[in-house]
């Protein structure tokens, strides 16, 4: 029972690690970010990929160890959202969201789909977990401390980045772009260095959830559990709020596990059907929290109003 | 018999004011001038009374009905019509368009009404289907009249009608809101110029969003105070 | 060549009815609806629904299906129309009284899809399903290979495209939205509520996803995930032909139909030949997207767009 908890608050503190490098794009950047999920699976693989050992089913063989690879996991994501950054940080709004949401798309199909590279959906088994072998009974609770230590970690530092005086520059740009007071050049420089950091935490997160798991496929990086379920915990727990987004996490993380839990008890027929309920109880959530209070639980009280009719 | 009446009327956007307990009286078939420095609420006061901004205190009473805070397309149905300053033609659909869309409230046949408009501004006649948008300033600004006139309304509400026209046109301007208040329909506009305020009966001067003098176009012209405050002398 | 031309028309065709409704509601209701895909998916198994339904009515000239179908697809339209307004009533008018951003009305569009997309498939299962019998191809010169069903899907897009154009530019309501499009307070000034003016947009969007849905259906099959794949190019087409422009959602949705289908069948021969094994097929919507860079390279608005669009 106790391992399922510490398993509960280990993925919710890697979701939590995504979810704060979303809140840092969209909450203080005002970067409206559909492909973070593409950075969280990048992460996951490039970490997968550069610590197994070589073998036929996919590219492999580096051999680099826990946490050295987690550098590669950071990097790999940060240098694709640089290159994508290049077009894609020229777009406003929703055409930006569209343009993640394609790059997610994308990064899917290409590691869907090409076997040679990450063995498709059969996905990549015997991913080395630090220490296993010495506590496999208390794994769970082992790298609770490395999750949860390295989600602490990150908390402080962005309530620092964003306090910083780089920060209240990215702060700046998001709360009105034409009127920040720089030209359009470095406005965007801001946003890209927002763009890529985030991308590269939540590419950690990745190597994290590789680690933990020893396995990793594609479908844990579908646009609902890899996009859509991060951005729910922004928006539950408030976004622009780093404290509300880790209490979104745990929230949201914790009505996942619990509907699984619950639709364990249905008859074994009724198992796919289970698998739509609990989706659309997610969107349901996202539904009522954006009719009922769209600032989330610890959000500020206005939500950003549309611009005046000078579109 | 009025018309129009404000009573002490405070408006302004969000948690803005921009006017202060405006009170003001227009009669039928008058035609009123509203004058002032900028910034001081004139378009807002127009605004308010066509329901674009909405009014934190105080009422208004068009036709004897009270329209405080209606939704604008309601009190445009009830007869009055507005030109705003900006924004005040559809770019994207012809001059033509621009005109039938000004009759949407009237399901019958208003081709009267549209060689009504050919005849007050000729020039657009012949660019009837020509893109709104690509016009020039004062032809734009013709546009935007004739759509306010498709309505055949009661109440005109003209904001800066000749703000940026050449100055033949706006004596053309000047006589053709004449022609249209003499065919019955009361007018209140905001003006710039003397020559504007000349032409009109009565007149509201307004600074800082209240009124400082308000009366007879001649008696006010007469007062030294405001020729000074508001035409140079 | 020619072949992969054939199947981009046919593939651009329902693009540009996606591509239509997303380019209304961008301009009128301001904002990229992502539910897109789930309207154009719940068309779909409405026809599918209503197929059922209805007796046989044999079929018509060399189609699949008949009388019945045609039927089906009005009932959808209308039926698809409802649920949408339902939703703009429940969600995104309460959203629009709070003037929410446009990015906060995607992002709750957003949500939506994965509410409509699990309502579908608890309904009717996560597998695929079919409206009627396989087609064979009728040859024509040039190795020209078409089904009779696929005259008919560019036939109904082309009506459509058509009867929706006509509708916007000559009718009384038609030049009432078109007017709210470019300013919204004038419109409103003119008389014309904003309510109904939202009402029509949606039906309209609606009603074109819900025929473009249906058609892909006929062509390909019908399953929970269809829309969703159909969202990026109808979105690249929207911004590709410029937001809120008519003409730019149809040379859009053509261009992207026309170049999927023509630049994956152009690299998978060059990868034959260099003895790649790719499967090209899978990465059409890359295609729109790349191609979407360029463009906007080029000219950020669009190829029709307005400024500030």
């Amino acid at each position: 029972m106790l391992s399922y908890i510490a398993s509960y608050l280990v993925m919710a503190s890697i979701y939590g690690i995504i979810a704060l490098a979303l809140n840092f794009q969209w909450g203080f950047s005002g970067l409206m970010n559909f492909g973070i999920g593409a950075s969280y699976m990048l992460g996951a693989y490039s970490a997968a990929l550069l610590s197994s050992a070589p073998t036929a089913e996919h590219l492999g063989g580096f051999g680099v160890p826990f946490p050295l690879d987690l550098v590669g996991a950071a990097i790999i994501p940060g240098f694709i959202a640089f290159l994508i950054g290049f077009p894609a940080l020229k777009l406003k709004g929703g055409p930006f969201a569209i343009a993640t949401l394609a790059i997610h798309e994308i990064i899917y199909l290409i590691v869907h789909n090409e076997m040679w590279l990450t063995n498709g959906v059969w996905g990549i088994r015997d991913i080395s977990r630090p220490l296993y072998s010495q506590m496999p009974q208390q794994y769970d609770f082992f790298y609770l401390l490395i999750a949860g230590g390295m989600l602490i970690g990150f908390y402080f530092f962005f309530q620092k980045a964003v306090r910083s005086p780089w920060g209240r520059v990215i702060r700046g740009i998001k709360v009105d772009e034409d009127m920040a007071l720089m030209s359009g050049k470095y406005a965007w420089s801001y946003k890209m260095q927002s763009f890529v950091l985030g991308s590269a935490i939540a590419g950690i997160a990745g190597g994290l959830f590789v680690h933990y798991t020893g396995f990793v496929s594609p479908t844990n990086f579908t646009p609902l559990m890899a996009t859509f379920i991060v951005w729910l915990m922004v928006m539950v727990g408030g976004s622009g709020n780093n404290r509300g987004v880790l209490v979104g996490t745990f929230f949201v993380w914790g009505v996942w596990t619990g509907s699984e839990f619950l639709t364990d008890f249905f008859p074994g027929s009724m198992e796919t059907r289970a698998g739509f309920m609990r989706m659309f109880l997610m969107g349901i959530i996202l539904l009522i929290v954006i009719i009922t209070r769209p600032q989330g639980i610890f959000g500020k009280e206005k939500i950003i109003p549309k611009y005046l009719r000078s579109e | 018999m009025n018309i129009l009446t404000v009573d002490g009327v405070t408006a302004g956007y969000g948690d803005m004011e921009v006017i202060f307990d405006i009170t003001a009286e227009i009669e039928s078939d008058d035609l009123v001038a509203v004058i002032g420095p900028n910034g001081a609420g004139k378009s807002t006061l127009l605004k308010t009374i066509v329901g674009a901004v909405p009014t934190k205190k105080g009422k208004i009473e068009f036709k004897d009905q009270e329209v405080t805070n209606w939704a604008i397309d309601k009190v445009v149905k009830r007869g009055l019509s507005w030109v705003p300053q900006d924004d005040h033609i559809f770019p994207t659909l012809t001059v033509e368009e621009n005109l039938d869309v000004g009759a949407y409230t009237y399901f019958g046949d208003y081709s009267d009404r549209i060689e009504r408009v050919w005849s007050f501004f000729p020039q657009l006649k012949s660019r009837m289907n020509q893109v709104a948008g690509d016009l020039s300033g004062g032809q734009q600004q013709m546009v935007a009249v004739g759509r306010g006139l498709m309505t055949e309304p009661d109440l005109l509400l003209l904001d800066e009608p000749t703000a940026g026209l050449a100055p033949n046109l706006i004596k053309m301007m000047h006589e053709k809101i004449g022609d249209i208040n003499e065919s019955g329909v009361t007018v209140l506009l905001v003006a710039q110029s003397l020559e504007t305020f000349r032409a009109s009966n009565r007149g509201y001067l307004l600074t800082s969003g209240e009124i400082k003098y308000s009366g007879d176009t001649d008696e006010l012209l007469d007062n030294p105070e405001v020729r000074d405050l508001y035409f140079g002398g | 060549m020619i072949g992969p031309l054939v199947n981009g028309i046919i593939l651009g065709s329902i693009i540009t009815l996606g591509a239509i409704g997303v380019t209304l509601v961008a301009d009128i209701l301001n904002f990229f609806n992502f539910a897109h895909g789930a309207i154009f998916t719940l068309g779909a198994y409405f026809t599918y629904l209503y197929l059922n339904i209805l007796p046989d009515m044999g079929s018509m000239f060399s189609l699949s299906f008949g009388g019945s179908m045609l039927i089906a697809i009005v009932l959808s339209m209308a039926s698809t129309s409802v649920v949408v307004l339902f939703f703009d009533k429940i969600i995104f008018r309460t959203l629009r009284q709070r003037d929410a951003s446009s990015l906060f009305l995607a992002l709750t569009s957003l949500g939506l899809v994965f509410v409509m997309k699990a309502t579908i498939s608890m309904i009717w299962g996560p597998q695929v399903h079919y409206y009627g019998s396989i087609q064979s191809a009728i040859k024509f010169p040039l190795g020209i290979r078409v089904k009779p069903d696929e005259f008919f899907i560019v036939a109904a897009s082309l009506i459509l495209v058509l009867v929706t154009y006509l509708f916007l530019k000559y009718t009384r309501l038609g030049k009432a939205m078109r007017a709210t499009s470019d300013n919204v307070v004038l419109a409103q000034a003119s008389g014309v509520g904003t309510e109904k003016i939202v009402t029509w947009t949606w039906i309209m969007s609606a009603s074109l996803a819900a025929l473009g849905g249906t058609l892909y259906g006929i062509e390909v099959q019908i399953r929970p995930t269809m829309g969703w794949s159909f969202l990026i190019p109808m979105f690249v087409a929207v911004i590709v032909g410029g937001v809120g422009s008519f003409g730019g959602a149809l040379v859009g949705g053509m261009i992207i139909g026309i170049s999927e289908e023509l630049i994956t069948s152009l690299l998978q021969d060059m990868f034959l030949k260099l003895n790649i094994r790719v499967v090209m097929s899978a990465y059409k919507p890359a295609i729109a997207f790349v191609l979407i860079i360029f463009v906007l390279l080029v000219r950020p608005h669009g190829i029709f767009g307005r400024k500030g669009g």
